[in-house]
């Protein structure tokens, strides 16, 4: 914590420094209070704590050096006892005191990625980039050998009709190269079945994106965050979610918890309120068909969780999330079946 | 941030015509322009307005990709008597936008209010913070 900021701290360079400064190297109890800073000079402690940082940091299972100006001492964080063993037969063979150092268990400490960070392989639920906007990737698929990823319609330049919008994760400016292009997003059209008079519509806010040569996913896996329970907003990844399977029905049940995970609220989920409602979009003409909603007290979606994998307590995936209410405490998505009726039959595991 | 419940701003002075500014630093002010009064069954005009009034470009998220805005009209007891979207879903898109030194974006609407009384308005822009940006809460008494 704080007294670490005052202490030279080294870390293997695969590590990540302001992690480093945080609890993962809080002593239980302030080692100053306990331990008498030694009798060595501080300038020969520092020297051995070069070399100790130096060598020791290449030993297996080590995480981190500090020199402690408190106490004049070395110290070496290791992930394990069989580290320490290592770490105090360097401190011998290099000729260190075993007063001049201190060998501590901790945690491991890993990069912190988000939802909304560049993520390989690029898996449902992390954020993607274009234009001038911002989605959540839905999920991964194959649709006649060709790899790709489902996002919402309207996270194209144009809602409907295929104009190759390019995109990239999770900015452009992050990773100039583009992950996909815009392949599938068929036209929205008055007067079918079930369509509202004057509007335009589809079953399904979903279009399909082939990703580019070289760009490696994952098929079935969705993002994982960190939180053990659903609707805590963390976006901390913390591995992926392998799907079940795809969840066939247009009709869910009502009552049925429903989960989703996008780049803006993370893992939240509700349950369902209405099936196969026909919901007018607001601000445009269009209408979709058939869609679910799922409500809660507390926030489920926000700007920027359009095109996230809705999926059910037995990790199926359900669909596609396009909407929200402006409290964010309602969510719609498009089911899966309704998505495969328009984009064609999807691989999705 | 700003905003709160509507009955805590129970001791605002009635505002007329200037923008209030939000009771911040930052560099973008989020405001709402409403007149003081009002009639029943007559359009209340609402205007609300973000400006950059820093020296520099300044990056904004927005929900829409037609930038989505929400206006809120609580009675004296808190309880909302309007809400421009009540329930309607929208897209969860997020739009990135710059603004320029200067700036301002402006949206409009309007509200008829069905009965009298005293209002308190304010206008909310949803973004992918957990707290959406709010104007201050501002008055209206709505006369017969």
């Amino acid at each position: 914590m704080s007294r670490l900021s005052t202490l030279r701290l080294i870390v293997p360079a695969a590590l990540v420094v302001a992690a480093a400064c945080q609890d993962a190297t809080t002593p239980t109890a302030p080692v100053a209070a306990r331990v008498t800073p030694t009798a060595y000079a501080p300038q020969q402690v520092q020297r051995w704590f070069d070399t100790m940082a130096r060598e020791g940091l290449a030993l297996p299972g080590t995480v981190l050096a500090d020199y402690d100006e408190t106490t004049n001492r070395a110290v070496v964080g290791v992930e394990h006892a069989a580290a320490a063993a290592s770490v105090r037969a360097l401190a011998v063979r290099l000729g260190v005191p075993a007063a001049a150092l201190v060998v501590r268990e901790m945690e491991p400490i890993r990069f912190v990625t988000t939802l909304r960070d560049r993520v390989v392989p690029r898996i449902g639920g992390i954020q993607i980039h274009f234009g001038n906007f911002l989605c959540s990737m839905g999920f991964n698929a194959v649709d006649g050998g060709q790899a790709s990823f489902v996002t919402a319609s309207h996270c194209t330049n144009r809602q409907g009709g295929v104009e190759g919008t390019v995109y990239y994760q999770p900015l452009q400016s992050v990773d100039g190269v583009s992950i996909g292009t815009e392949v599938e997003d068929p036209d929205y059209q008055r007067n079918i079945a079930g369509c509202p008079h004057g509007k335009k519509c589809r079953h399904s806010d979903a279009s399909r994106a082939a990703y580019n040569p070289g760009i490696t996913s994952a098929l079935g896996q969705i993002a994982k965050t960190d939180a053990t329970s659903p609707n805590t907003y963390s976006l901390v990844l913390n591995g992926s979610i392998s799907l079940s399977g795809g969840d066939s029905r247009d009709r869910f049940t009502i009552g049925e918890t429903i989960n989703k995970v996008g780049r803006t609220t993370g893992w939240t989920q509700g349950q369902v309120t209405a099936t196969c409602a026909t919901v007018n979009v607001s601000g445009s003409n269009v209408s979709l068909i058939c869609q679910t909603i799922v409500e809660n007290a507390v926030q489920i979606v926000g700007a920027g969780d359009s095109g996230s994998p809705v999926y059910t307590s037995s990790n199926a995936l359900a669909g596609v999330l396009w909407g929200g209410n402006s409290s964010g405490t309602l969510l719609v998505f498009s089911p899966l079946k309704n998505v495969q009726d328009e984009l064609g039959p999807l691989q999705v595991k | 941030m700003r905003g709160g419940h509507p009955a805590a701003f129970s001791t605002l002075l009635l505002i007329a015509g200037p923008p209030v500014p939000a009771a911040d630093v930052s560099p973008l002010e989020f405001t709402i322009s409403v007149p003081a009064r009002g009639r029943v069954g007559a359009s209340v005009s609402i205007v609300l307005r973000l400006h950059n009034r820093s020296d520099r470009p300044i990056e904004a998220h927005f929900l829409g990709r037609t930038i989505v805005f929400d206006i809120v009209a609580a009675r004296e007891d808190g309880s909302v008597a309007w809400r421009r979207l009540g329930a309607k879903a929208a897209p969860s898109i997020l739009q990135i936008r710059t603004l320029a030194p200067d700036e301002t974006l402006e949206w409009r609407d309007a509200w008829r209010p069905r009965e009298p009384g005293r209002y308190r308005l304010q206008g909310v822009l949803p973004s992918d913070e957990p707290d959406p940006r709010r104007t201050p809460w501002v008055d209206v008494t709505v006369t017969p």
